[in-house]
């Protein structure tokens, strides 16, 4: 799942959870799901960073 | 100290070999005026290419028919291919050219650029479906100039906007003779490699950014399987290759506030996300609590016998209930390690654990009630560790 595709579902998961009127089970279910994102995408920033690399023309022939 | 002396001849034979051996001096395409040329009776030309910031003696073994079927003389523009070398004799340095040829004038390539533009057009190659950037690009690969000016402002923006962001540069001629290729060359890797490419440079004249018009160059940037972000010159300059790019960005600094995002809003994003999500949660536990509370309250009042017990256990029961609520709402903040215990707790193993058994039919079916049962019939137990039949009896 994308960065973009992780926060889309987010976005639903908290309306949904917003929006009250799911069940124990079902809240619980989002719930969980919603913090396994927040952490997918934590992890995916963490995953944009690093170094700096220069590559020569003639090294990558 | 500077060490044992060396002979002269020694010294520049060593200067000559660190610069002949150094890749971008060695295999360069240089354009300036030509203001001095000789055309010796051996057949070698001998000429000086200049322009505001330097000039260089240059030569060209055998170069005589060359130039002369090219009609090139002092004051043509001119591109030289070739590298640099030292003449170790008399010290001096000179280019030494391959093949040199005159630069088109600007209205020859302008018609050329319009015939490709139109092309293009005509078949659909500059309505192409385009790929979109990824959000968070994780390999991106910049294609610019080595040491411009347009690389710095990149960097130092990128900085800016993500420090620790991680990416990749590949230096290139970005005018001249030689761009192209390297243009092309640097894309073929970077379309295997990367996310996400910025290909581009700083402004300059429009003889300066042409290789951005070239077909040759566009057609790479078409076929390149990863995204590419063309960032040419100014916001003013409208090159092909901003036609038929994924993404076009006014300037190179433009192409990264466009595809690198600012990593501090990312973060408050997320955090925002996290809070709503708690705040949710604890809004319905909330709710579920006054739920209950209201049934005490609807129950204490009720006129029936006995009324003042009643009222007396559901106050205990009340508070309570309350405080399991209260105590259930903080640990449900802690997240995972609740839900993995009202899952084990709905397991129906660990209720076997308990020492509960569950009955089921014939058919499988789980039997809940003695109604329709009746003397003879056949039932399964399942216990902890296994599974029994029995007969009903009465």
């Amino acid at each position: 799942m994308t960065y973009a595709e992780a926060m889309k579902r987010l976005e639903e998961i908290v309306a949904a959870l917003e929006a009250g009127g799911t069940d124990l089970d079902e809240t619980l279910k989002l719930f969980e799901e919603g913090s396994n994102l927040l952490k997918e995408c934590q992890k995916e920033l963490a995953e944009a960073e690093g170094k700096i690399e220069t590559l020569r023309l003639e090294d990558i022939e | 100290m500077a060490g044992e002396p060396i002979e002269v001849g020694q010294y520049v034979s060593l200067a000559r070999k660190a610069l002949v051996n150094e890749p971008y001096l060695a295999n360069a395409a240089i354009i300036g005026e030509l203001t001095k040329l000789t055309l010796a009776r051996s057949g070698h030309s001998y000429f000086t290419l200049t322009d505001e910031k330097g000039s260089i003696d240059c030569v060209l073994f055998g170069g005589n028919s060359m130039f002369e079927s090219q009609n090139i003389a002092v004051g043509s523009k001119l591109v030289a291919l070739g590298g640099i070398d030292v003449y170790v004799k008399t010290g001096r340095m000179q280019f030494k050219a391959s093949r040199v040829q005159p630069v088109q004038n600007i209205g020859e390539l302008e018609k050329a650029r319009r015939e490709l533009i139109e092309r293009w057009r005509k078949d659909g190659t500059l309505d192409r479906p385009r790929l979109s950037a990824p959000h968070i690009p994780k390999n991106l690969y910049i294609i610019t100039g080595g040491g411009s000016a347009a690389l710095a402002d990149m960097q130092r923006l990128i900085a800016d906007r993500w420090p620790d962001f991680s990416y990749t540069i590949i230096p290139v001629l970005v005018q001249g003779m030689g761009a192209p290729e390297q243009l092309i060359q640097a894309l073929k890797y970077a379309g295997n490699h990367a996310d996400l490419i910025i290909i581009g440079r700083g402004g300059g004249s429009p003889e300066d950014l042409w290789s951005f018009n070239l077909e040759s160059v566009c057609q790479a940037i078409i076929d390149c399987p990863a995204p590419v972000v063309s960032a040419v010159g100014h916001e003013s300059d409208l090159l092909v290759s901003d036609l038929i790019a994924d993404v076009r960005a006014s300037t190179p600094s433009n192409a990264v506030e466009r595809v690198v995002p600012i990593k501090s809003e990312l973060l408050a994003l997320i955090a925002q996300v996290g809070d709503r999500v708690d705040f949710a949660i604890d809004n319905l536990f909330t709710k579920k609590n006054e739920k209950i509370s209201s049934m005490i309250i609807r129950l204490s009042a009720a006129p029936m016998k006995g009324i003042s017990n009643a009222k007396l256990r559901n106050s205990r029961l009340y508070s309570r209930l309350n405080s399991a609520i209260e105590r259930d709402m903080l640990t449900k903040k802690n997240r995972l390690l609740t839900i993995d215990s009202i899952l084990k707790s709905t397991n129906p193993e660990r209720v076997l654990d308990r020492g509960y058994s569950m009955t089921m039919d014939t058919d499988g079916k789980p039997v809940t009630s003695i109604a329709g049962l009746k003397e003879g019939d056949l039932l399964s137990v399942v216990l902890r560790d296994g599974k029994v039949t029995t007969e009903v009896k009465k």
